[in-house]
């Protein structure tokens, strides 16, 4: 049995590889856990990206829809930690370790513009 | 909430029966999968007599929860019908891993709790709990689930480090994946 069942990257190596949209969808019901920072009265829903490339890559996490700041539209902004199966670490031979890993992802989606191609998609998904 | 487990055999035919109509409310008629039946029940080819199951019981004795759980080293739903969650890497093949399918904790007699809700409640997040323990008994290291991806948050939230083995597939408009559970937790 191997003892490790993840995908191990760097942090620079990851920040190479492109992620693409796969699904996003709201919350079917109110009962859905929120994640850190949640309010139970938001909008909320997931989204799922896609690595493209070997080894193939797949993270989610949970969004909650806000207004704009600027007064119109809607913003969304991640919520809770990824889900994914990768273990990123900072340096080549740093030891695993999962809360790092999270954090860095974290820090990853929330550079990354994923919030203009999840609201086209949630918007053809419920659109009509 | 009264958790039980054993086999077809353990468990009371009655009971047994009524798990299998519960899996029929909840996957056929809720979800909307398309899965085989057997006079009301849904049960399938890895519904064997050595597999195991976990059931959840209200206090009136109402099933609202349920869990399978078959050892890899026999035939099993990832391995026989959707490997290819497994992202190229080879189907588990161990007594030390099993497989948790067939997860549902929706209560039918519960007027705040959608039926959509299976992955959200306590009910859920103790049967999940139940579920891992009961296989560690029978020598699991550690699982692995084919889910709708909602599990992901109720394995979190019961506090087990999970793993996705691959990217989701979409089926029916709902993706499922193949989601590594460590039976045993850091600081265990």
């Amino acid at each position: 049995m191997s003892d490790k069942p993840y995908v191990r990257m760097t942090f620079d190596a990851m920040q190479r590889r492109s992620l693409r949209h796969l699904v996003s969808a709201l919350d079917e019901d109110d009962h859905a856990l929120p994640g850190d920072g949640a309010v139970a009265s938001a909008i909320t829903g997931y989204t799922e990206w896609v690595g493209d490339g070997e080894p193939v890559l797949t993270m989610g996490w949970d969004w909650e829809m806000r207004a704009g700041t600027d007064g119109s539209g809607v913003a969304l902004r991640r919520v809770g930690d990824p889900r994914s199966n990768l273990c990123v670490v900072m340096r080549a031979g740093a030891a695993d370790d999962i809360e790092d890993s999270s954090t860095l992802l974290k820090i990853l989606i929330d550079r990354s513009n994923w919030q203009e191609e999840t609201l086209r998609y949630l918007q053809r998904r419920y659109d009509g | 909430m009264n958790n039980i487990a054993g086999s077809s055999s353990t468990l009371s035919k009655e009971l047994f029966e009524r798990v299998g109509r519960y899996r029929h409310k909840v996957f056929i008629e809720t979800l909307g999968w398309e899965l085989t039946t057997r006079n009301g029940e849904e049960l399938d080819q890895f519904d064997r007599p050595d597999t195991l199951y976990v059931v959840s019981q209200d206090d009136d004795g109402n099933v609202n929860g349920c869990a399978r759980l078959l050892p890899t080293s026999q035939p099993y739903l990832l391995g026989e019908v959707f490997p290819e969650l497994m992202n190229g890497a080879p189907v588990p093949c161990s007594d030390e891993i099993w497989e948790l399918s067939r997860f549902a904790a929706v209560d039918f007699n519960s007027r705040t709790t959608s039926a959509l809700s299976q992955f959200s409640s306590e009910v859920a997040v103790r049967l999940l709990q139940d579920s891992i323990a009961f296989a560690a008994e029978q020598g699991a290291k550690r699982l692995i689930t084919v889910s709708p991806i909602g599990i992901e948050r109720l394995l979190r939230r019961a506090g087990f480090h999970a793993h996705r083995a691959g990217p989701p597939m979409i089926i029916g408009g709902h993706p499922i994946f193949a989601c590594w559970i460590e039976v045993r937790q850091p600081g265990a």
